[in-house]
């Protein structure tokens, strides 16, 4: 595999659920050591891309991990190879922070106790998002921050290569949005990441490449200074932006709607 | 709070609950209208304390002993497994109505007169309607279901199968013919013999390792359907293990026993918190703890007096019910989104 080749590449992705075509045709890649951040508006198909970027749902058209066919690699080597963060943090049991990170083990074979080998996985997941101090509180009384971290530990426990994390700033305030697109960048320079953001600011700092969803399509690909155009902000989002250059950034201001 | 500590842990309460269930079971070979002391029923199980002390052990209390044992710890295993799968605490195969979609199986293939009551079929039969009951629920419901849905659900196929035995305990040719069918709907452990336990035993094995094969997936499922997914698990082969698990452990129990419910909703909640709530480590504690429930219920309705013999599906369902209304009330505040 050349240095070059993309962690993670799409040809003639499409979805359809219910009937109802989600994705259309998207092509698609990220390369080793990239910051992808997909926006889009409401219901433009960021998390039914992500799902099937993480092969959760059935679709047509060819998904490459690694080069890979995504389709003929083995759940359980998948699940070494790519972490997923899902909407939401959701945690059904009142398990310990500890227990909850250490599940991120499940793909290398952890069971009730862990390894030595697990147990620095997991510790270094803690450190790295900033939760050992609460590793023996219940995940359920945590606050929607904690959580948030907690659910990252998880997945960055797994130690894959490639993560995929669905608004992993969602109901967050403005320092922990900030504290989990850090690591986010962070693990991006070692592997890739790909993300879901709302947040327009966000987006154009942390991405190195942003992906612009729109009914399905990718409607552009690229730097942010190079795809937020005023023009692209009006026809995909329907809003009327200032953008701004400041400090080598691109800062987006939405203004009104049109 | 460290992990090291973890299998030790498990491993004296599983010892602790070993030892609990192994005094039950003692316990109810000795009880009965003759007490036995447990040095009596050593010799008549070895078979050295005479004829008399043989046969009341033997051919009388062992069987029942044994089905209360493997009953109680194949539904203390069903709800934890139905529990882990869909990530609630309140799920167990009776409110799936499991248990009389089972009966009605029985009750079905026993008032057409195609098999007697002690015919392999009638397991089959038990575990049929247990199946259709269990896979329904779950495509009714879907996989996404809230609970709120479920329990409609449960509800629903409950009813109609409660719907179809009361229209055979309708049809019955004779007094006698009800009172067979009226048996299974109360659940006993009266006078059962080996025959039984060996009808049931070949299901319920299936069923336990079909239950105990996902235990790693139920901790995953912790954090949701996706993300166990993307943990590299197969959430359509588990579901079918679960729901192929429960009907095979339940249906071989009604079959034997009549419907028995609550067990399995009770046994896993008592020993959550033992296992710091870890659907995985939960399994075989929630088994003998089943199998302890079962046994002292068993138990206590040869010791509590009255006219005739109360039976053990009667009192599991009077204490278990309650049970169930005060873990609803308990959670309350969570229900009432609902989504749960």
């Amino acid at each position: 595999m050349s240095a070059e080749a993309p962690v993670l590449a799409t040809t003639g992705l499409s979805v359809s659920l219910g009937g109802r075509a989600i994705l259309k045709d998207i092509a698609m890649k990220a390369r080793h050591g990239e910051f992808l951040v997909v926006i889009g508006p409401n219901g433009a198909g960021k998390t039914t891309l992500l799902k099937a970027l993480a092969g959760l749902l059935d679709a047509s058209g060819e998904v490459l991990l690694g080069g890979r066919s995504l389709a003929l690699i083995a759940r359980r080597q998948r699940a070494l190879l790519l972490g997923y963060l899902p909407q939401g943090h959701e945690f059904h049991w009142p398990l310990s922070v500890l227990d909850v990170v250490g599940l991120g083990r499940l793909p290398r074979g952890a069971g009730a106790d862990l390894s030595e080998e697990d147990r620095n996985a997991v510790a270094r997941a803690m450190e790295e998002t900033g939760v050992s101090g609460f590793a023996g509180r219940t995940v359920t009384t945590l606050s929607g921050g904690e959580r948030a971290r907690v659910a990252l530990a998880r997945v960055l426990a797994t130690e894959a290569d490639l993560i995929l994390a669905d608004e992993p700033t969602a109901s967050l305030d403005p320092r922990y949005q900030l504290v989990v697109l850090d690591i986010l960048k962070r693990h991006a320079a070692r592997g890739a990441v790909v993300a879901v953001l709302h947040d327009l600011g966000l987006a154009a700092r942390y991405a190195d490449r942003l992906l612009i969803l729109d009914e399905g399509r990718v409607v552009a690909a690229g730097p942010p200074r190079e795809v937020l155009t005023a023009e692209r902000l009006a026809t995909t989002f329907g809003v009327r932006a200032e953008i701004l250059e400041r400090d080598g950034a691109t800062v987006v201001i939405p203004k009104s709607v049109i | 709070m460290t992990h090291g500590s973890r299998r030790r842990r498990d491993g004296r309460l599983i010892a602790g609950l070993v030892v609990l269930v192994g005094l039950l079971f003692m316990f109810s070979l000795g009880i009965g209208p003759v007490w036995l002391p447990p040095d009596r029923v050593v010799q008549g199980l070895v078979g050295q304390g005479g004829e008399a002390a043989r046969i009341i052990v033997v051919e009388i209390r062992l069987p029942r002993a044994l089905l209360a044992l493997m009953i109680g710890a194949t539904l203390g295993l069903a709800g934890a497994s139905l529990q882990g799968l869909l990530r609630n605490p309140l799920a167990s195969p009776s409110l799936f109505g499991a248990p009389s979609a089972a009966a009605f199986g029985a009750v079905t293939v026993i008032s057409l007169g195609i098999v007697n009551v002690l015919s392999i079929a009638l397991p089959v039969a038990a575990i049929a309607g247990a199946l259709l009951s269990v896979g329904l629920l779950l495509l009714v419901a879907g996989p996404r279901a809230s609970l709120l849905v479920l329990i409609l659900a449960g509800l629903a196929v409950s009813s109609l199968a409660g719907a179809g035995t009361a229209l055979a305990l309708n049809l019955a040719p004779n007094p006698f013919a009800a009172l067979e069918i009226a048996f299974w709907l109360l659940g006993s452990l009266e006078d059962r013999s080996m025959r039984h336990v060996l009808i049931a035993l070949p299901f319920m094995a299936v069923g336990v390792v079909l239950l105990f094969w996902d235990r790693r997936a139920f901790r995953a499922l912790t954090l949701g359907e996706e993300a166990a997914q993307s943990l590299g698990f197969d959430l359509t082969g588990i579901r079918l293990r679960v729901v192929a698990g429960v009907a095979a452990a339940v249906g071989a129990g009604v079959a034997v026993a009549g419907s028995i419910g609550f067990v399995g909703l009770v046994a896993p909640h008592l020993v959550r918190p033992l296992v710091g709530h870890d659907p995985g480590r939960l399994m075989i504690p929630a088994a003998l703890s089943g199998a302890a429930l079962l046994l002292a219920a068993d138990i206590s309705v040869r010791l509590i007096p009255s006219t005739s013999e109360i039976k053990v599906g009667v009192l599991t369902a009077l204490i278990g019910a309650p049970f169930f209304i005060v873990m609803i009330l308990r959670r309350r505040s969570t229900l009432a989104g609902g989504g749960a």
